[in-house]
């Protein structure tokens, strides 16, 4: 397996998921400078009384200031990385990526940030300035098994609970949720024995996703099924954000699972 | 003590900046009672009724792509799972006070001010369950 084109790949991924993340957020930056009129949109993470604009930490005063260029800096250095890829560029983004979700008061979309981060630091790792083959692996397993964890830990939380036992977690998160769930959706969950089935295929899916790693074949099947469980989840709450920042994670599991097959 | 105090809420506050290099994979995995924050106003003639101020968008496929409103709905729904948190570990009183219901209450501010431009109107914003009646977290009126 080539190393380098497995890491462009998931340059590539990262570049395209942090692009999408850039074009919501200026759009949301020059909606509320234009004052565009948008139902239910208040951006209460905006600080314009005076008082409290003093009480906040310099740095965060300036990023408030120079959001929307900080955006644009951004997206510049993602178009960089994708010409000439680097450790400083890689590092820049990071940082970059931190100071935006200052402005929403650290995190934006939780787990989606989350992984983002898993990957900038990845990348950054792989592209070290050395010759070294090592750092290139190191920054590519340490993204594999970050998203491996991310399933399995899920799960495992998940199977300590009695509610997702019994099948009433997935009809609570659906019919109570406050998240617009399709109507369909929500009918189709209600019934007992559907959300018992489709809570234990959520449970199996993410406890044993470590073992996809054993096969190539293996893999391509739990990868296609992680596509349609992130698009599930995308339909039922709108998380739209996750499904990109966990695709940035599947060439690098590739390239684990390749490293897992020659021990 | 209260240098101690302030340095503890800097380590506090840079902790919390820096949870986004932590990351936490559990989701979805405790089936709590939906939390809603409401608000209402009222002015010399008239006491509104409790509204409830986060509404998600509906789904379309353009979402998967371009979702910016439905991912704010997102984040301020967090904030609410937030504050129950912080109702946990402290009191009501403190909770007030907190950046997270100050977040809250100037989105209350705004969803009011679009709506009345001038008068004398104050608004109030409570934390309860859905469905339920019971309010967990009520504020003190305040001025538009």
């Amino acid at each position: 397996m080539n190393l380098e084109s497995v890491l462009r790949f998931t340059e590539f991924l990262l570049i395209l998921s942090l692009l999408q993340k850039s074009i919501e957020f200026i759009w949301l930056e020059t909606s509320r400078r234009r004052e565009r009129a948008m139902p239910h949109f208040y951006d209460c993470f905006h600080i314009d009384n005076e008082n409290e604009v003093h009480n906040l930490a310099l740095w965060k005063r300036l990023i408030q200031k120079n959001y929307l260029s900080l955006l644009w800096v951004f997206v510049f250095l993602c178009i960089l990385q994708i010409f000439v890829p680097s450790f400083i560029l890689s590092f820049s983004l990071l940082i970059a990526y931190f100071l935006i979700l200052q402005r929403w008061q650290g995190l934006f979309n939780g787990g989606s940030d989350y992984m983002t981060v898993v990957a900038l630091v990845g990348v950054m790792i792989a592209r070290w300035p050395s010759d070294d083959v090592i750092y290139e692996k190191v920054g590519l397993v340490y993204i594999a098994i970050q998203a491996v964890l991310s399933y399995f830990i899920a799960g495992w939380v998940k199977i300590r609970r009695k509610e997702w036992i019994d099948g009433k977690a997935l009809r609570h998160f659906v019919s109570d949720s406050p998240f617009s769930v399709p109507k369909r959706l929500r009918d189709f969950v209600r019934h007992r024995p559907i959300s018992l089935l489709l809570g234990w295929a959520v449970l199996f899916f993410e406890l044993t996703f470590p073992l996809a790693l054993i096969s190539e074949p293996t893999l391509i099947g739990y990868v296609f099924f992680a596509i349609i469980f992130h698009l599930v989840i995308w339909w039922m709450f709108g998380l739209n954000r996750f499904v990109f920042s966990w695709m940035v994670t599947y060439p690098s599991l590739f390239y684990l699972s390749f490293l897992v097959r020659q021990v | 003590m209260e240098i101690a105090l302030k340095l503890f809420g800097i380590v506090v506050s840079w902790f919390q900046n820096l949870r986004v290099f932590l990351p936490r994979w559990s989701f979805f995995d405790f089936a709590a009672p939906e939390l809603v924050l409401k608000s209402r106003y009222r002015s010399p003639t008239d006491l509104g009724e409790w509204e409830q101020v986060i509404h998600h968008p509906q789904r379309s496929v353009r979402s998967l792509f371009f979702n910016p409103l439905g991912n704010v709905q997102l984040r301020l729904h967090t904030l609410v799972e937030q504050l129950v948190l912080e109702l946990e570990v402290s009191n009501e009183s403190a909770l007030l006070q907190s950046e997270c219901f100050r977040a809250l209450e100037r989105l209350c501010l705004m969803h009011f001010r679009s709506r009345f431009q001038t008068g004398d109107i104050q608004f109030q914003v409570s934390l309860l369950e859905e469905g339920k009646e019971d309010i967990l977290v009520r504020s003190n009126w305040s001025s538009l």
